[in-house]
């Protein structure tokens, strides 16, 4: 921190400058959310700039009523769940494993995970290959191919790499096997590390699209990220809203649906959960960044 | 002899312990891989990799000689192109000018929002730009009735705009992560140096030219030359969603098309797309190389 008394025009021009960028990153996800939460029809008049003119939940309730979508959702939890938990635990045994100085062949291992990170075989040799493993349209290949990432796993050696080699010393001295070396010390002590891998793994999953719109044909096996990407493309979300609310019982009703609102709201609960913890993400990946931009 | 025993099991342990990765690898990174023969033969699903016939180069003739694949490519050079000549600075912009606010509180807010949209998807951002931009949307509306243009503008369809309205996009969402290196490097600059200029009557604008500047100079060849290697990858994700079709004919990138390939296309587009990939990858690999040979040369601090 540099203490410097604000003088001149710079300071006060750089301020103005931030906020106004500050205003703009945030701008497009308060005016999609001022939309979702604003009555269907009404919100087609336009004018709406920061907040809803006649507030309807309705928008939300289609969603969560309609068991399609719940469904998406359901498949999106699932992955974020078990693609997190289980590549987790694969990723810290394989780093612990590559962090010891004991492992057989370690410069072929090293070299086996850090080139697919530059190198890949291309989407379609990809797609030959999960179809051949009959993962295609299969709720599998939202996690199988997913489980490891050499980024992740050299990020990871290198933290457990960091740790003090006298505390393995010690324990293998009183007797410990490599395995409780993993489990009583390795593990535990690579707290932060695990969370930055688990948070961003999290993340990803919840955010790809990807996958379910190259390799799953049947709509009810997508998760909710892909069927936005249906929704958004094509004019299909009439189906998803129901007919008696939208046509003529919309005169009975205070509040109408249109696809467009809905779309909104779909946008926003597709948002959300990331929204909501990548405040706590910050804390940790700016460490991550540095870590990971060191030598492999 | 007790303890090569005891090293040996050891080993086999640690060896267990690498089972999982390797069988990982090689199903997904290293068959893809050997894969590419495919980009050599006239691929059939049902004879396989080790089964279709050969084409020789075949295939690298065809797409060369196909519009579409010489237009994406050409897209793709125009947007890495841009990107990197616009975007890339934006975010050492950024870094030094928010290496400039003195009040912490002020500039861990602007940071933490800055990070915002880089952890949502390109997906959604795509959808709350497509509604910020769309005809009854507010900018219109502003445009409008401010009388800055006669009837709302169909931003996303209009071809001229269509590469501005990228690299803003891409701006937007990356700028705050891409900043955080800077940032750090920043950090960790000699606050007497900034003393020293002071002294000698430089201002902010200067100490930030002068001193800010060159003392992130390495950082700053070092991420230059490796966003170089990536210049056939124009972000897919992003020319996926935003791009449209009445956009098409400078929104299609390689990575867009290798897509139609597989999912549009005949059984033949299969060993194209591949050979597509082939070629964008290859080249890749080899720039990172070569960039990787540079920096270990110029200033030891490659990436392998």
């Amino acid at each position: 921190m540099r203490k410097v008394k604000p003088a001149g025009w710079f300071p006060l021009l750089n301020g103005l400058f931030l906020i106004l960028f500050s205003f703009l990153c945030v701008y497009p996800f308060v005016y999609v959310l001022a939309l979702s939460f604003n009555e269907g029809l009404d919100a087609q008049r336009g004018g709406i700039f920061f907040y809803p003119r006649v507030f309807s939940l309705e928008n939300y309730v289609t969603i969560f009523k309609n068991p399609d979508l719940v469904n998406s959702y359901w498949i999106t939890i699932y992955r974020v769940v078990v693609g997190t938990v289980v590549s987790l635990g694969l990723t810290a045994v394989t780093s612990f494993a590559l962090s010891r100085d004991t492992l057989p062949f370690r410069r072929t291992f090293n070299w086996i995970i850090f080139i697919p990170m530059y190198f890949s075989g291309g989407l379609i040799p990809y797609y030959i290959v999960l179809n051949n493993l009959g993962l295609t349209n299969n709720l599998l290949v939202y996690v199988v191919p997913l489980l490891m990432s050499s980024f992740n796993i050299i990020l990871m050696r290198t933290f457990m790499k960091s740790l003090p080699e006298s505390l393995f010393e010690s324990a293998r001295l009183d007797g410990a096997s490599e395995f409780q070396l993993f489990r009583r010390i390795a593990f535990p002590l690579s707290g932060p590390v695990l969370a930055t891998i688990a948070l961003f793994t999290a993340v990803m999953h919840w955010n790809d699209w990807y996958t379910g719109m190259v390799f799953v044909f049947e709509k009810t096996l997508w998760p909710a990220s892909t069927l936005l990407l249906n929704i958004l493309r094509s004019s299909e979300i009439a189906n998803y809203v129901n007919p008696k609310m939208f046509m003529g019982a919309g005169l009975a009703r205070k509040h109408v649906v249109t696809p467009e609102s809905l779309k909104m709201a779909m946008l926003i609960t597709t948002t959300a959960p990331v929204l909501v913890i990548y405040p706590f993400l910050q804390r940790y990946f700016v460490k991550g960044v540095m870590i990971g931009s060191l030598k492999g | 002899m007790a303890i090569p025993v005891k090293r040996n099991r050891k080993q086999v342990v640690l060896l267990l312990f690498m089972l999982p990765a390797t069988v990982f690898f090689a199903l997904f990174a290293y068959w893809p891989i050997y894969g590419m023969v495919m980009a050599f033969q006239n691929f059939s699903p049902a004879l396989g990799f080790e089964k279709s016939p050969w084409v020789g180069l075949e295939n690298f003739q065809h797409i060369f000689e196909m519009p579409n694949f010489l237009m994406a490519l050409r897209n793709t050079l125009v947007i890495s192109s841009l990107k990197i000549l616009i975007s890339f600075p934006a975010a050492i912009v950024f870094a030094l000018l928010l290496n400039e606010v003195t009040r912490p509180l002020f500039k861990k807010s602007v940071q933490t929002i800055s990070y915002l949209p880089y952890f949502v998807s390109w997906l959604i951002v795509s959808g709350l730009f497509y509604k910020l931009l769309s005809l009854e949307g507010p900018l219109n509306e502003v445009l409008v009735s401010m009388h800055l243009v006669d009837k709302p503008i169909l931003f996303l369809s209009d071809e001229g705009l269509f590469y501005p309205i990228l690299i803003f996009t891409d701006i937007w969402k990356n700028i705050g992560w891409n900043s955080i290196i800077y940032l750090a490097a920043l950090a960790g600059v000699d606050p007497e140096l900034y003393e020293a200029a002071r002294v000698d009557g430089a201002g902010r604008l200067r100490q930030m030219l002068h001193i800010s500047l060159p003392s992130i100079k390495n950082v700053i060849i070092l991420l230059f030359v490796l966003t170089l290697t990536s210049v056939l990858s124009a972000d897919f994700d992003q020319l996926y969603t935003m791009g449209n079709p009445s956009v098409r004919k400078v929104g299609e990138i390689l990575d867009t098309l290798v897509l139609k390939m597989l999912q549009g296309g005949t059984i033949r587009d299969y060993s194209y797309g591949a050979a597509m990939s082939f070629f964008k990858n290859t080249i890749g690999f080899v720039l990172f190389l070569v960039a990787n040979y540079l920096l270990n040369r110029t200033q030891e601090k490659g990436v392998i």
